[in-house]
């Protein structure tokens, strides 16, 4: 019992990490007013050049490195065609996860000679795992906690890091005030375009971590379509938490132990198992229609109570 | 006026030719680079879907889903509303028409009615899972392109559960449904092409959509609303409703088109991914200027790039997937406002001053 315990918790950290990286992209792009959809295609490019870089450099450093670049080159495109080619968000962003799921497919085929996985035609590396020394010698949390992939650790480095970004520099402000209000923001000479490409590279870059995850750390090549939907798990996590880093990764890990729970329930009964999937899809949607509902209360709220201010102050005025 | 009016509807047809071109170029120079017989390459792709009749039956087949998510596009953006949901519907109708199928199959019916009822159920499938939503899109305001994904995923995962559990056919070895009669199938209309009977019901549907979009009432509705949803309440429109009926028959072309397709194409479903029909079917609208009369001619065209990368992945080394380069390049190009706008300003600047010396001169 206690071994599944904490092979269950180990579980979920391990499928969380790459939806919270999926997640914090999403963020800082939703902040900047953004949404972004391609964080699917950004990760799976990185994941793919990733194992190249690593497999050519011998270097899991510049391999990480060569997946955060892979990010970076996608937001920029992304960002070179909606501002400045004027595009349609959404659209470019569907241009994008095609083309990231047919050129990396076809790369692929291209190294390997037509077949799914990297796995034996290159030599790429993995990340390592780290056991924290004091840590590990705990019960029961012990193993749940050490002996994950140095990614995983970053993945929660990175959501404080990211909050930090957003709500305690420079940057971070006049991120969010494009976001809430672009005019506003140009009116006092804040360049909307180079905020937003600012946006869209470190989302690229975050994103690509999670790439580099799916392909150095969870298993350690590359095949088809191997990130599976999870950027979009990432985008509904960052989509209920509402631009928040710290609640996005709170539901990424919601949404990791629902992908552990389908993969447990998979080699025991998998018609539930499909339920349970789509688990975080369902959350994410009456999470939205809670939180819309709310807001139209809070916005009919607002109103009432300025109507009724506007009354007394036009009664003041009366009576003197 | 009417002359700058001309010239941008000029540009907008020749903007989209224009990054076809490139992007048709662009896959050519590709395939020269990584070819090691370039000639041969370039030959299989661009004459290659014409040179036996299977092939050329092989662009009508592909065309066809085309047809019918590209069409429900262009309800969706008839009224603005980017509901992406045509992609989960469609391997969603597909599912349940095999289920429909398998289970209506000792009823003795008809050909006809046997197809007609089950093409229906993928109509009404779509109709009511595009509504989804549009309704809390238009009540509560809540994003509907994040809605309609997370809705693609839900439908995907229910199909798997009724592929794993309900209609599974533990005979054969791999995951497959089982085999849906023939009497409910599309027979082959010319021998030996592949071209099924379902292009019949496909051009009904581009007709009936065009006369619907053109000559009704609900048509003159919908291009009210999507351009001008406050004017259209002015005079008196029920914009909510048509917002979401709209995007109600939308789904239910994407439906049919997950119907259809699963009674010509294949005899078992067998689907355990999105099948990206549904993405496609955007592209299919853009390039049609989401103008359903359009909508055959870009459903072949796609349909015949993607024939010409088959060919070449059949006949070379070079796998198909290059293509999505040509689709890629052509969205984002055609996508950008800014492709092609200072020659389109330019030509109507210059018509403009043309036309004002000539009311002088007059």
């Amino acid at each position: 019992m206690i071994n599944f315990i904490t092979n269950f918790g180990f579980s979920v950290l391990r499928l969380s990490t790459p939806i919270i990286y999926a997640a914090l992209a999403c963020t800082v792009t939703k902040k900047a007013g953004l949404l972004n959809m391609s964080v699917e295609g950004m990760m799976l490019c990185a994941a793919l050049l990733g194992v190249i870089s690593s497999a050519l450099t011998q270097s899991v450093l510049l391999g990480v490195l060569g997946a955060m670049l892979a990010g970076c080159l996608v937001g920029a495109l992304i960002s070179y065609v909606n501002l400045v080619g004027k595009s349609e968000l959404y659209l470019t962003c569907i241009a994008i996860n095609l083309m990231a799921t047919g050129g990396t497919t076809f790369a692929l085929y291209m190294i390997t000679g037509a077949k799914g996985t990297t796995f034996s035609y290159l030599a790429s590396l993995a990340v390592p795992t780290i056991q924290i020394p004091i840590i590990k010698d705990i019960p029961l949390l012990g193993p749940i906690l050490s002996g994950h992939s140095l990614l995983t650790y970053l993945a929660f480095l990175c959501t404080a890091l990211i909050w930090w970004l957003l709500f305690k520099t420079r940057l971070g402000l006049r991120l969010r005030s494009v976001g809430e209000n672009p005019h506003a923001a140009e009116s006092v000479g804040i360049s909307v375009t180079r905020i937003r490409t600012t946006a869209y590279l470190i989302a690229g870059a975050v994103a690509g971590l999670g790439g580099a995850f799916m392909s150095m750390s969870y298993v350690a090549w590359f095949s088809r379509d191997m990130v599976a939907g999870r950027g979009f798990i990432g985008l509904s996590a960052n989509n209920i938490a509402n631009g928040s880093p710290v609640v996005a990764t709170i539901f990424s890990m919601l949404f990791g132990m629902a992908d552990t729970v389908a993969n447990i329930l998979q080699l025991t009964d998998a018609g539930i198992a499909y339920f349970v999937k789509m688990l975080p899809y369902v959350i994410t949607i009456v999470g939205m229609v809670v939180m819309s509902v709310f807001q139209i209360r809070r916005r009919k709220h607002m109103k009432q109570k300025a109507v009724a201010a506007a009354i007394q102050e036009a009664a003041a005025e009366k009576q003197t | 006026m009417k002359n700058v009016r001309r010239v941008e509807a000029v540009f907008e047809v020749l903007r989209i030719v224009v990054a076809f071109l490139v992007a048709y170029g662009l896959t050519l120079l590709v395939l020269v680079i990584i070819s090691e017989d370039p000639a041969q390459a370039i030959y299989s792709f661009t004459v290659g879907p014409f040179t036996t009749p299977r092939r050329i039956g092989g662009i009508i087949q592909k065309a066809v889903p085309l047809v019918f998510t590209g069409l429900g596009m262009c309800f969706m953006y008839s009224v603005n509303r980017f509901n992406l949901s045509g992609e989960g519907i469609f391997i969603m109708s597909a599912c349940i028409t095999t289920y429909f199928a398998l289970s209506m199959q000792g009823l003795g019916l008809p050909k006809w009615l046997y197809i007609l009822v089950l093409l229906a159920i993928g109509a009404l499938v779509g109709f009511v899972l595009a509504s989804i939503p549009a309704i809390i899109n238009v009540k509560l305001g809540a994003n509907i392109i994040v809605l309609s994904i997370m809705l693609n995923y839900i439908l995907l995962y229910f199909t798997q559960f009724v592929l794993t559990r309900v209609v599974r056919d533990v005979g054969v070895s791999y995951t497959a449904s089982y085999e849906i009669p023939v009497t409910a199938r599309f027979g082959e209309l010319i021998p030996r092409t592949g071209i099924h009977t379902g292009v019949f019901v496909a051009l009904l549907f581009c007709v009936v959509v065009t006369v619907l979009f053109k000559k009704t009432s609900l048509g003159f509705e919908m291009r009210t609303v999507g351009s001008n949803p406050d004017f259209a309440v002015q005079i008196g429109i029920n914009a909510v409703t048509t917002i979401v009926l709209a995007q109600a028959l939308g789904g239910a072309l994407a439906g049919v088109g997950g119907s259809l397709e699963q009674l010509a194409m294949n005899s078992r479903f067998q689907w355990t991914e999105l099948t990206n029909h549904g993405m496609n079917g955007v592209v299919v609208a853009v390039l049609a200027k989401k103008r359903p009369q359009y909508v055959i001619l870009t459903a072949l065209l796609m349909a015949y790039i993607r024939q010409g990368a088959q060919v070449v992945s059949s006949s070379t080394d070079i796998p198909a997937e290059f293509i999505v380069l040509v689709q890629g390049v052509i969205i984002l190009m055609v996508a950008a406002e800014t492709f092609l706008s200072k020659t389109r300003n330019k030509i109507i600047y210059e018509s403009a001053l043309r036309s004002t010396e000539n009311s002088n001169a007059a």
